[in-house]
């Protein structure tokens, strides 16, 4: 196995080859799917080893709480049971599974310290290792809504749905890059984040429904780059069709994120290992 | 043919953690315009490298000597690629393979089998090329049986 590394760093010509090696670091890391896949699939077999379910723990008590939910409150809010139950239980499947994500993500760096500092990897494995582990999380979360969609008879649109799961695993990846960078470099990331998640699961209508907002405030959900991202999955899940404008504003919020990915990869890609 | 050619190289790296700039501080940084901006610039840098020239030929073994802190490891790591160098260039032509850590990314819960195929994975093999070793490693580590326990009881 023969492969030229060649290192160099110049003053005149750094900012060009950092550009190159943080595409190559990318290119590479997507490349290494085998890594990344067995580092998140490992991840979760550690988590439930020795217990009796293994990772059906994670459908079981994720089926705990959107059952139990959907039920206290849809009778708490006196809501048409058929129409609000499936709302909040794929609200909550798509908002746990961001939420998870992001704050895996603010730490995917620091986490992987261990690796980082011993050996040379493409930086982007270790974010594809948290999108790997939180979307297979997900999937497994996703069978505990399937007895809801049977029951209620949800026309579910599959390709759309295919459609919004490509979307966020972009956005992972490119939010989740930013995230990592930010969070190994400073560390009051973690925390900031987790309280303005809270926030944004108060602001989304994923316990509420639009519907239920005096029309003046629509606009909180109109502005809602989150609710946008949900609306891609979770509406072709309830058998609707996401709007326009949460399809154009997703392409747009992906973009930014791409932007903003590459721009710090170029950046400070080279000073991670003396961040973690 | 591989080689190492180091061509003056020199390595300094902010360390971070001595309560410095943290994001507070960064942003009562902006906020203020750099008025408080000189007392926190003092960022503790430590220049590990410096100005190392350094050939390794094929078939070439080195030891590396060195007092605790001298920057053994850091070397190694640049070596490596983990570090990427302040200044000079660095040309490497070959696979490196680090064994900076032998434990890396073993988890004690793990099983000695997942060991070797993590490891393996990490190294950048594929899962047949895995496969083809294991017996090789197994007879090596003399564990037998024992490599299907996890990682702590072995």
């Amino acid at each position: 196995m023969e492969e030229t590394l060649i290192l160099e760093q110049d003053q005149e010509s750094s900012s060009k080859k950092r550009g190159r090696l943080a595409v190559s670091d990318l290119k590479e890391g997507l490349r290494s799917w085998r890594i990344w896949l067995m580092l998140g699939w490992q991840d979760i077999l550690l988590r439930y080893r020795r217990s009796l379910l293994g990772p059906f723990w994670i459908t079981l008590s994720m089926a705990i709480m959107i059952y139990s939910m959907g039920l206290i409150y849809g009778l708490l809010f006196k809501m048409d049971l058929s129409h609000y139950f499936p709302h909040i239980a794929s609200g909550m499947l798509v908002w746990t599974f961001l939420s998870t994500l992001i704050m895996d993500q603010v730490n995917s760096f620091v986490e992987a310290s261990h690796i980082i500092t011993q050996m040379k990897l493409p930086f982007s494995v270790y974010v594809l290792r948290v999108l790997a582990r939180n979307f297979i999380i997900f999937f497994h979360n996703l069978l505990a809504i399937c007895p809801l969609l049977i029951y209620f008879k949800t026309p579910v649109h599959f390709f759309y749905c295919l459609f919004g799961l490509i979307m966020i695993a972009l956005c992972g990846f490119f939010y989740g890059t930013v995230l990592a960078m930010l969070g190994a470099r400073f560390r009051d990331i973690k925390p900031i984040m987790q309280s303005f998640l809270q926030l944004v699961f108060y602001v989304t209508p994923i316990m509420w429904m639009p519907e239920m907002l005096p029309p003046r405030f629509l606009f909180i959900v109109r502005a809602n780059p989150f609710q946008q991202i949900i609306q891609l999955f979770r509406a072709p899940l309830m058998g609707s069709f996401p709007s326009t404008y949460a399809f154009f504003a997703s392409i747009l919020i992906t973009l930014t994120g791409f932007l903003l990915m590459v721009f710090l990869m170029i950046k400070s890609r080279h000073r991670i290992p003396f961040w973690v | 043919m591989g080689f190492i050619h180091l061509d003056s190289v020199s390595l300094s790296f902010p360390v971070y953690g001595a309560g410095k700039r943290i994001l507070k501080k960064e942003l009562v940084r902006i906020a203020t315009g750099g008025v408080l901006k000189r007392q926190d610039d003092k960022l503790i840098t430590v220049t590990a490298l410096k100005n190392i020239t350094l050939t390794v030929p094929n078939g070439m073994r080195l030891a590396l000597i060195g007092h605790n802190g001298s920057g053994k490891t850091t070397l190694l790591r640049l070596l490596s690629g983990i570090y990427e160098p302040t200044s000079g260039h660095v040309a490497i032509k070959g696979h490196i393979t680090s064994l900076l850590d032998i434990m890396i990314s073993m988890d004690e819960e793990s099983t000695g089998y997942e060991c070797i195929k993590i490891r393996g994975l990490l190294q950048g093999l594929t899962l047949k090329q895995i496969k083809e070793k294991t017996q090789e490693i197994i007879d090596f580590t003399e564990l037998g049986d024992y490599l299907y326990m996890p990682l702590l009881k072995i």
